[in-house]
């Protein structure tokens, strides 16, 4: 696995706010990259199942392209099992897991 | 959007959804890799939760695929031309999902597969023309529903 240009060392990285999980939804969804699914269908599953914007849908498919994975969600176990199952009848792999 | 099929690709189609749901139908082979990806794991790392899952899920998500393929059909055995509604839109789109997923792994489909165009000449390869043949109306689809 190759990695990103190093960071100056004068810049600081800021968490992106969107990656913070909430304390209180123990869940992720993660979405697993497969070779066989288009990336604009992967985008538009994200847009229409979540309701991200095109942007922030994008962005999730790119993760999921490049880095093989991407959490898209995270909740209550209830919703992390309803959102794997959207996500699987609409042809995506996705688990779930418990956040570490 | 107006589903602009010829008749061939109508033939095409109706076959290949036909096939399909044949293999909803057929007893799984314990192990099948098409019948895996179609239903997938819930969890990586909790047999518990991946067993709970497929209780749940499972005759949902078999009768939820083959309602969405017999949709599709009625559409293609009606042979009119008729735009299709949004929610037929999605019916297909989810349908091609599926074929492509189910088409792709029995063809062993990698990340370099979709870099070359298949040699349309050499019968070997008309399999994956035709997986190209349904991408290429999937993301003319989603292009439709993005707008």
């Amino acid at each position: 696995m190759t990695s990103a240009a190093p960071s100056k060392p004068e810049t600081i990285d800021l968490p992106d706010s969107d990656e913070v999980a909430e304390p209180q939804f123990p869940w992720v969804v993660i979405v697993w990259n497969d070779p066989i699914n288009l990336m604009s269908y992967v985008t538009y599953v994200f847009q229409k199942l979540f309701g991200y914007s095109k942007e922030k849908a994008t962005k999730l498919m790119l993760d999921v392209h490049h880095r093989g994975r991407a959490v898209v969600s995270s909740g209550p176990r209830e919703k992390a099992e309803m959102d794997v199952y959207r996500l699987h009848a609409h042809g995506l792999w996705a688990t779930m897991t418990k956040d570490a | 959007m107006r589903a602009a099929l010829t008749e061939e690709e109508g033939e095409l189609l109706k076959g290949i959804v036909r096939e399909y749901l044949e293999l909803l139908e057929a007893d799984r082979e314990p192990g099948d890799p098409v019948m895996a990806r179609l239903f997938p794991s819930a969890s990586m790392d909790d047999p518990t939760l991946e067993a709970d899952f497929r209780e749940l899920a499972d005759d949902d998500l078999l009768s939820h695929k083959r309602q969405t393929a017999m949709r599709v059909l009625e559409y293609l055995d009606a042979g009119d031309r008729r735009p299709l509604t949004e929610e037929e839109q999605e019916a297909w789109l989810v349908l091609l999902t599926d074929l492509r997923l189910a088409m792709g792994v029995r063809l062993g489909v990698t990340d370099e597969t979709f870099d070359s165009f298949p040699n349309p000449s050499d019968p070997a390869q008309w399999p994956l023309a035709v997986l190209h043949y349904l991408g290429s109306l999937q993301e003319s689809l989603v292009t439709a529903l993005d707008a």
